[in-house]
């Protein structure tokens, strides 16, 4: 038992930080469908990083990280602007094409470039079970400035999110308001992709909020609810990890899947009242 | 009765086994060696003074590794840590962070990297940057050369020697039969492969360029010349060509790269595509250094050999 503190206290505590701000964030995104936005601002990133190598920078450096942040932002300002008050193209699709494009433009660069794919695999990748001490920090820091600000603002984040045509009428900014959105959502999903890699903290965003909204209408709820399920997940799969010897990010986004299916079976089974 | 006698007994004997396992243990160097393949000469070289434990999967691509849990225990546990060095691992200094043996902190005597001393190849003419960074000391392949396995032994038992100076005559000593029964199996490797001397192969990788140049043959190309870039159609009809004017015999790729790409160019070619390993355990039955080169160089002699005799 000692053991398994003394070396999955890191990722444990990485993985609640995660579900801390993603659980938030993943109730905006559900609530929004835009669902795969983060694997589109994370291949963006990944664009960018492979950019500065490009230029001579080291792919580790800081040059790299902000070169992945503007690209970040790039993508925050095409999402935004790409979303129409009354939608004829769904914004998933811009989503897709964003996907594919920046996916694609990473391979063209670097069969120009020399070696340096495996790096840029890694940026995707990530291993949550290396997380050292200052990534620990930094993201605490970094997602504790995020969530303060969106807790501030939180009327009207949550009132485009939820009720836009409302907030149209309300003479709100939206387009603003969205690019203020992305920005942030786009500096949390970078920062968590490099240390966790993309299929975790896709699983972090999405699968909490779901879960929650089998079981909560309100927003305050389903937050609370997804933060319940992230901790007990992380917990589980971290332990699983470790007595198993598995692989940490993919055990804990299995058990992130198994327990959603536990939890719709037990809302089918035990919870299913007369639908109004 | 004889029951009631019986299992006090047992207990106490598996508890004074244990006892005793533990006595033993404690005298022994824990010791975990970055790939199955160092493990294994470690283990030729400090036999039942130390305990080898390896991290890195034979079956995949080393430098992708990805360590779990017990790997980030062993290196906790261990007294002594046996390297590739260069940038072979680059999940080595994270895996190292996490576990925080203050023993591998820095290069100190404990951590053994095994290149020193081995003559690199292809070491980058220019530092640039563009260039990538992912191989900028040299090829760090070397352990195809079982020559190399030489130099690892020695450095492993001199390694060894610093944590353990009680023991260096016993560690060298192995070291010296191990090279000399090393020595053996080249002359025979060598002779086996003189019949090929000069004949064009294909690499999927550059993970072969030691391997080939100790036996004599020329790489002709490469099947991808960026690592994880699929070849572009120029460079796959480029190669072909090349294959066919040169008349090159094999493809030589390790299990864990894909094989519809040279499937492709042997159906176009008529190439030959041949599984060899660097990592001790895959395939399973070659189970230490010497199987596993005894088992490359019969894949070679005999998927050349065919060539030769086939009129193309």
């Amino acid at each position: 038992m000692s053991d398994f503190f003394l070396l999955m206290w890191k990722p444990l505590l990485a993985c609640l930080i995660l579900t801390g701000i993603h659980t938030y964030l993943g109730v905006h995104v559900v609530e929004r469908k835009v669902i795969f936005v983060d694997l589109a601002l994370a291949q963006i990133a990944a664009l960018g990083a492979v950019l500065a190598f490009m230029f001579g920078f080291n792919l580790h450096g800081r040059e790299t990280y902000w070169f992945s942040l503007a690209a970040t932002f790039v993508g925050a300002i095409i999402f935004s602007v790409t979303r129409a008050r009354r939608e004829k193209i769904p914004q998933e699709a811009i989503i897709g094409i964003v996907y594919a494009v920046a996916a694609a433009g990473a391979i063209l660069i670097l069969s120009r470039a020399a070696e340096g794919d495996e790096e840029i695999r890694h940026m995707m990748v990530g291993n949550i079970l290396l997380v050292d001490l200052r990534e620990i920090l930094t993201m605490a820091v970094l997602y504790g400035i995020v969530g303060s600000f969106h807790w501030y603002f939180r009327k009207t984040f949550l009132l485009i999110s939820t009720k836009s045509e409302e907030a149209y009428r309300k003479g709100i900014k939206v387009r603003w308001w969205d690019i203020l959105f992305y920005l942030t959502f786009g500096l949390v999903v970078t920062s968590s992709v490099h240390i966790a890699g993309v299929l975790l903290v896709f699983s972090f965003l999405i699968i909490p909020a779901v879960g929650a909204i089998l079981f909560s209408d309100k927003i305050s709820g389903r937050l609370f609810l997804g933060w319940g399920f992230g901790i007990l997940a992380s917990l589980a799969g971290i332990g699983l990890s470790y007595y198993f010897d598995l692989p940490t990010g993919a055990t804990v986004v299995c058990v992130f899947g198994g327990l959603l299916v536990l939890l719709a079976l037990i809302k089918t089974l035990f919870l299913a009242g007369p639908k109004p | 009765m004889a029951k009631k006698i019986l299992i006090p007994s047992l207990v106490v004997s598996s508890f004074a086994l244990l006892f005793c396992h533990v006595l033993f243990a404690a005298d022994k160097l824990n010791v975990v060696a970055t790939t199955t393949t160092l493990a294994n000469i470690a283990s030729e070289i400090g036999q039942y003074k130390i305990r080898v434990a390896s991290i890195a999967s034979p079956k995949q691509n080393i430098h992708h590794y990805a360590p779990t849990p017990k790997d980030v225990l062993k290196v906790k546990k261990a007294d002594v840590l046996i390297h590739e060095g260069l940038d072979l691992e680059a999940w080595r200094q994270p895996l190292l962070d996490a576990a925080g043996n203050s023993r591998f902190f820095g290069d100190g005597k404990y951590s053994i990297d095994v290149s020193r001393g081995i003559p690199l190849l292809e070491i980058p003419t220019s530092l640039s940057r563009s260039e990538g960074d992912i191989h900028a000391f040299g090829n760090p392949h070397y352990i195809g050369d079982p020559e190399n396995a030489k130099i690892i032994a020695s450095n492993i038992a001199e390694g060894l020697t610093n944590v353990d100076p009680e023991n260096a005559a016993f560690y060298r000593k192995n070291a010296a039969s191990f090279n000399e029964r090393l020595d053996t199996k080249i002359k025979d490797w060598e002779a086996r492969m003189a019949a090929f001397q000069g004949a064009p192969v294909v690499t999927y990788h550059r993970s072969w360029s030691y391997f080939v140049k100790r036996f004599g043959l020329v790489v002709i190309g490469e099947v991808e010349p960026k690592p994880g870039i699929p070849p572009t159609a120029k460079h796959l009809a480029a190669l072909i060509q090349q294959i066919k004017n040169k008349n090159a015999k094999v493809i030589i790729k390790e299990y864990f790269e894909e094989n519809r790409t040279p499937k492709k160019i042997a159906e176009e070619t008529g190439i030959r595509i041949v599984n060899l390993s660097q990592a001790v355990g895959e395939p399973e039955n070659a189970k230490d250094y010497l199987s596993l080169v005894e088992q490359d160089i019969s894949l070679l002699e005999e998927a050349l050999g065919t060539q030769k005799g086939r009129v193309s």
